[in-house]
This record gives C-alpha cells, sequence and structure tokens, in this order.
C-alpha cells in the first residue's frame, strides 16, 4: 500500500511538471531513437550526385584513350566543360596530361580554393577508378594487337568476364540463436539505458527539490524512516523507469521491428535490473549533487560505460589490445562491473548471475544513499 | 573599457563555478580529444570483426594480405557462440572449390551467416569482387594464350593527383572542430540555466539596479559567456591540434565558425532565458534544440538525393558549418550563421531589462 501510495505521489508530481515531462520523457528519448535508428538503415555510400558541382576537362593529349576518359565522365552523371575559359567558374578542372595514353603523366585535378574537400576526393576516388578501367582495356588492346588477333574480339572476352561477374554469390542466413541479441537489439538496449542514466537522475533531484516526491514529503505524507523512504523513491523510480521502457519499446518495436528482442522475459529481467540499479544511482547522484552537477557526472559516466563496454572499436583504432580485453571482459576487475556484462553478454544465460550482481549494487548505493542523507542536517528530525 | 570589466569580473564568477567550468570546457575538450585518439592513425586500416571459411587457392592467396588473420577453421557452432559474444558480425562460408565453380558459371553460393541474417562486410565483398575479376580476366587470356602468367595486374598504378587552389584540408583538425562546434551548440542550455538561476536568485534584479546601464550588465553577462567559449574553445583547438600534429591551415576558418556558432549558442541561450523559467527545463530544451539542429544539418548526409531534406537543412546553423569547413570559406556561410544568431538575439534581447525586472 505505501508503495502504491508512493507511485502515484510521483506521478501527480511529474504531471504538475508535464511540459517538462513529455520533453525528457517522450519527445527527446523517441526524437533521438528515431533519428539514430533513420541513420541506422541507410546504406551510406559516398557519390557525387550534387548539381552544383561543376567541373571542367582540359584535355592536353587529345586521344581517343582521353576522350573515352571524358565519356566515361558523362556516364557518371557529371557534365564536364570541355575547354578554358568557362573552367576558370568550375570547382575543380581536370588536367588530362599529353601522354596519358601512352601511360605517361599523371591526371591532375585542381580544387578551387573554395571547393568541396569532401566532394573533391570522391571525384578523385572516381577518376582513379575510370583510369584503371581504362588502363585495363587499353592493356588488353595492346595485348590482342601484338598478338595479331583482332581487337575486337575483346568484346566476346569482356562479355564473357561480365556474365562471371554478374553471378549473385552472397547469400543471407540468420543463424538461429535463441535469447541473443542482435547488433540492433543490443544497440537499442544500450540507448534506452543511456536515456535513463542521463535523464533519472534530473528527474529525481528534481523532484527532491520541489518536495513533490523527495524524502521530506514521503516522510511528512507517509511516516517514513530514512531508509524507508529511500527504498520507496528507489523502486518508484524503477518502477516508472519500466513503464516508460515499457512504452518505448512498443513505440519503437513498431516503426522498426528489428531494434527490440523478440524475447520478452529477457528483455523484461534485464531492463527491471537496470532500472533498479539506475534509479539507485539516479538517487544517490541526484541527492548529493545539484541537478547541474548531477548531469554532468552522468553523462561522463555514460560516455565511459559506451567507452569500456566495447561499442567503439577503440583497439582497432589505437592499437591498444587493452580495450580489445576491456571489450571481452579479459580484465577481471571489470567483468565485476554488470553493467558491462550485460552490454556485452547479451546472453539470456546471464540473467540470474547478473541480476544478483545488478541487486547488489542497488543495494549498496542505496545504502550509501541512506547514510548520506542522515548525515544531512534537514532529514535528521 | 567599463564593460570589458564587468566582462572580465563575470569570466572570472563563471570560473568559480565547477559543474559550469566541467560542462563548457573539460567535457568538450575531453570529447574532442577523444575522437582525436580514436582517428589517429589505426582509421586508415582495414576495419573488419567478419570470419571467413575460404579454403586455399588463389582467391585465398590473394585475400590474405588484408584478411590473413580473419580466416578461420571453425564449426559452425563455434562461429555461432562468437557471433553471440559479439566478437565477429558475419561469418563468411565459401563452398569447396568455390573459384572452379565460379569460373565455370556454375552460380556457386557464399553464405553469409549472422544473427540477424542482414549483418555483412561491403569493404570485404567489395575486395573479393576485385580480386575475382582480376583472377577471372588473367585466367581468361592464359587460357587464349595471350599471356604466360595469369596473375598479370592490367589496371596498374593509381595516376591522380588531387591539389587545390588554397590550403589542403586536414580531417583530423576538422574533427576536433567539429566536436568543439557541437559542444558549443549544447551548451546553450547551461548558459540559459545559468541566466535563470540568475534571475531566480534576484541577482539580475540587484545587478540592473546597480548605477551602471542595464544594458551594460547584460551586456556583459552575454559577452562574458561569449569571451569565455570563443578564447577556451580556440585554446583547446590549437592545443589538441599541436598534441595530435593535425595542421592548422583552415585555421581562420574554424576561428570564424567557433565565433560565429557561439553567438549563436549564447543568443539561443538568452532566447530560452525569455521563454522558460525552470533552470532544469532550460538544460533539456536547450539539449533538444542542440540534437535537434545537428541531426538538421546532417540530413544532407544521409538523404543526399532528397533536396526537400536539403532545404530543410539550411535552416540549421550546422549545415553552413559542415559546409564552410568543408570548403574552407567564409562566404556565405559564417554570415549566414551570424544572421541567424542575430534573430535568435534580437528574440531574446526584446524588453529584456523589463523582464529581468518582473
Amino acid at each position: 500500500m505505501k508503495l502504491l501510495h508512493s507511485i502515484k505521489l510521483s506521478f501527480i508530481s511529474l504531471l504538475k511538471t508535464w511540459p517538462g515531462m513529455v520533453l525528457t520523457y517522450l519527445v527527446l528519448p523517441i526524437g533521438l531513437g528515431l533519428f539514430m535508428s533513420m541513420t541506422m538503415s541507410v546504406e551510406y555510400e559516398p557519390k557525387i550526385e550534387d548539381p552544383n558541382i561543376e567541373i571542367a576537362v582540359h584535355d592536353e593529349d587529345n586521344s581517343a584513350t582521353s576522350k573515352a576518359l571524358y565519356n566515361l565522365l558523362i556516364s557518371q552523371e557529371l557534365d564536364p566543360y570541355v575547354d578554358f575559359p568557362e573552367s576558370s567558374k568550375v570547382d575543380y578542372t581536370i588536367t588530362i596530361p599529353k601522354g596519358f595514353e601512352l601511360q605517361e603523366g599523371t591526371l591532375r585535378i585542381e580544387g578551387r580554393a573554395s571547393a568541396s574537400r569532401s566532394q573533391g576526393a570522391i571525384l578523385e576516388g572516381i577518376l582513379d577508378q575510370l583510369i584503371r578501367t581504362l588502363n585495363e582495356k587499353s592493356r588488353i588492346e595492346t595485348l590482342l594487337k601484338n598478338h595479331g588477333r583482332d581487337p575486337r574480339e575483346l568484346q566476346g572476352l569482356a562479355q564473357d568476364v561480365v556474365e562471371i561477374l554478374n553471378q549473385k554469390v552472397y547469400e543471407q542466413e540468420k543463424i538461429e540463436a535463441p535469447n541473443v541479441l542482435t547488433a540492433r537489439q543490443h544497440y537499442g538496449v544500450v540507448m534506452l539505458a543511456f536515456l535513463f542514466t542521463t535523464f533519472l537522475s534530473g528527474w529525481i533531484q528534481e523532484s527532491s527539490r520541489k518536495e513533490g516526491i523527495g524524502l521530506r514529503k514521503r516522510r511528512g505524507i507517509l511516516p517514513l524512516s530514512i531508509a524507508e523512504a529511500t527504498v520507496m523513491d528507489i523502486l518508484t523510480g524503477a518502477i516508472i523507469c519500466m513503464l516508460f521502457l515499457g512504452a518505448y519499446a512498443l513505440i519503437w518495436t513498431g516503426i522498426d521491428p528489428t531494434i527490440f528482442p523478440s524475447n520478452p522475459l529477457y528483455y523484461g529481467v534485464i531492463m527491471a535490473a537496470q532500472s533498479l540499479m539506475l534509479s539507485a544511482l539516479a538517487k544517490l547522484v541526484g541527492e548529493v549533487f545539484s541537478s547541474k552537477a548531477s548531469l554532468v557526472i552522468v553523462q561522463i559516466v555514460t560516455i565511459a560505460f559506451i567507452v569500456l563496454s566495447g561499442m567503439i572499436p577503440l583497439e582497432t583504432m589505437t592499437g591498444l589490445e587493452v580495450f580489445r580485453d576491456i571489450a571481452q571482459g579479459n580484465i577481471n576487475a571489470l567483468t565485476t562491473v554488470p553493467y558491462f556484462n550485460l552490454m556485452r553478454q547479451n546472453s539470456i544465460q546471464s540473467i540470474g548471475k547478473e541480476s544478483l550482481i545488478l541487486l547488489g549494487i542497488t543495494v549498496l548505493l542505496g545504502g550509501f544513499t541512506v547514510l548520506y542523507l542522515k548525515k544531512k542536517r534537514e532529514y535528521k528530525k | 573599457m567599463k564593460l570589458i570589466r564587468l566582462v572580465f569580473l563575470r569570466i572570472k564568477q563563471t570560473l568559480k563555478s565547477p559543474s559550469t567550468l566541467v560542462m563548457l570546457v573539460i567535457l568538450p575538450v575531453f570529447m574532442a580529444g577523444f575522437m582525436a585518439v580514436s582517428t589517429v592513425d589505426k582509421m586508415t586500416e582495414t576495419y573488419t570483426n567478419v570470419a571467413i571459411r575460404l579454403e586455399e587457392g588463389d582467391l585465398k592467396d590473394a585475400l590474405k594480405g588484408d584478411y590473413g588473420k580473419f580466416f578461420t577453421e571453425d564449426s559452425l557452432d563455434e562461429i555461432t557462440r562468437r557471433l553471440s559474444d559479439r566478437k565477429v558480425v558475419a561469418y563468411y562460408e565459401f563452398p569447396h572449390n568455390f573459384l572452379e565453380a565460379y569460373e565455370g558459371k556454375q552460380n556457386p553460393k557464399v553464405k553469409v551467416y549472422s544473427l540477424d541474417g542482414k549483418q555483412k562486410d561491403v569493404v570485404f565483398e567489395a575486395q573479393v569482387e576485385n580480386t575475382l575479376k582480376k583472377i577471372v580476366l588473367g585466367e581468361k587470356l592464359y587460357g587464349e594464350g595471350l599471356i604466360d602468367n595469369p596473375k598479370v595486374d592490367f589496371q596498374g598504378e593509381s595516376r591522380v593527383r588531387l591539389d587545390y587552389a588554397g590550403v589542403e584540408a586536414d580531417g583530423g583538425t576538422m574533427l576536433i572542430f567539429f566536436m568543439l562546434i557541437f559542444f558549443i551548440l549544447m551548451n546553450g542550455s547551461i548558459v540559459s540555466a545559468d541566466l535563470v538561476d540568475l534571475k531566480k536568485n534576484n541577482v539580475l534584479k540587484r545587478l540592473v539596479g546597480t548605477s551602471n546601464s542595464s544594458y551594460f550588465i547584460m551586456g556583459s553577462l552575454i559577452g562574458a559567456y561569449l569571451v569565455f567559449m570563443i578564447g577556451f574553445n580556440l585554446l583547446a583547438a590549437v592545443v589538441l591540434s599541436g598534441i595530435f600534429g593535425y595542421s592548422l591551415q583552415q585555421f581562420p576558418v574554424f576561428a570564424a565558425n567557433i565565433a560565429a556558432i557561439s553567438f549563436v549558442s549564447v543568443s539561443l541561450a538568452l532566447l530560452l532565458f525569455r521563454l522558460l523559467d525552470q533552470p532544469e527545463t532550460c538544460l533539456i530544451v536547450g539539449y533538444i534544440l542542440a540534437l535537434g539542429l545537428a541531426a538538421l544539418g546532417f540530413l544532407p548526409t544521409y538523404f543526399e538525393t532528397n533536396l526537400l531534406l536539403e532545404k530543410v537543412s539550411y535552416f540549421s546553423p550546422v549545415y553552413w558549418i559542415m559546409e564552410s569547413l568543408d570548403k574552407n570559406s567564409f562566404f556565405p556561410q559564417v554570415p549566414i550563421v551570424i544572421l541567424m544568431g542575430l534573430v535568435l538575439f534580437t528574440a531574446g534581447s526584446h524588453k529584456l531589462e523589463n523582464y529581468v525586472n518582473k
């Protein structure tokens, strides 16, 4: 009954500041989720399709090969000017050097001072590929000529090669690994954990300060001890956290069915355990620090979580093997932190052990909070 | 002189607030430094976490250089475990006699196993395609008796050189500056929360009530944040670029962008201060706005062909800053960002004195 009453009070307090609640718990998480989901579902392939990009070709070679290169550029939907002075207005001037057909000289791309560096890099890549294709064709033609064969044979040869290369060789297979999160599902869980680590502390701090759902209110309305009131706050925070997580799960599953685990038991237990720990963490941070400081602390902790969880391939980036060890759980001290394990293991087998560790941490955090509050003068009465 | 003195007085006060200092200085520098560390040298290496099963032969020999450590003899059960532990994201299983069947147009299938049946490594697949092309072409020409060795490279070396009339871009410096710029925009929320706190504690009222003009007081407050943001971020950018050995050739453009976005951030803070009366609400609204503006600025990157989305992204200062950094140009991007700041500043400073005295 006390718990129900506590939850009711919390909801009343939340609803009193509903614009903040809507922004914090609905607009931001769902907006972030939608944006991240959107960017993850789009395969980003650099390509020049900007109609503003203008190139000029200055052909010093004036050979069949340089003309073929020009035609290939047109086939890439680039529409080059062919001569100066129009080229003075363009972003990039491509100079095909004398002797290009004879495999001599280097093709030069000269970008204007204000030309886009990223588009320039893409243009360089496209030209490099086109030249390699031309080289290939010209060398094979020369080969045929040297052997007294008709270069038209090349067409037949090319067609044969293309037929071979056109075979679709890859076949995607889904591996049945029940209760294991896929990369996207794992990402969904981490996103939720991230959002709640950040915002729960702000909420509890704000509520405490407003005497809405804080200890003073609890002790006034429900005659509770500091320990009881702390437990109530942690439980209330976890339950509200779970309610919102459930709502997000439903919304996101509707938008992108691949992002959440199909096994509700896995999701439920992990989320309940995480909610409890996060709520306890938020309670401690919220009581000890101001709302602004708690936001800073929680952001730093969250960044550390993401770094240490191995979400970012730091080993490859830095060459330091310690990052691989951290990501794979080979450092004993870190494997005792369940948050990392949850993000690494993704397995239903680890639910029991991990949940127990999470509960242990929740108790520890709650204990620290009670000790801190008992020393706080305003709660001594 | 009086205004400058007031500005520096305010900066001194700001430096005394640990949480503001962390949010405005330490966190952005930490994140920019972290991103810089993450991109040093190793970013150019092929990054993959796939497992490949392929029997010995020409294809494996050609791929060994880049993918040698990813070849495996593990069973599918062991691969499943590795997939579950997220040590690999996909497993490529080439069938027996793949190359022979491929060259014989028998349509052999490479199975790509993953947990969701969708993961793949596009870089690896592109490299396999390119290698297959070389092998097939070599074999064909060898079969025709045109060459003595089927392993001939007909494509040759790259013969393209790219130069700019202006300075070259340095990706590392761009990354550091972009991270700082993003945090500057986000820190508008901290500034607005600070202003709300000052108003709630009647500090602003008392300041406006002194012999100094209220414009001087508010100007010093806004100016202090502006000087603080520009000064610290420029210093941080120079130090970080120096540590990581990045070029500062584009410094004038970067500095102009940092100054412009700082003005937008402070103006946004002023507007939030006028609209909202709780510091916590300022923090969250500012945070959402910064993320929203950044997302808006990146829309064309993800939807290149969508002209409508590109037009929408013009409303974000982040879009113009990205363009300015990419093109190493001031015009028209930097003035547009400043104009955006002016719009916000005008809205935020309208009858500010009355609002402060309320």
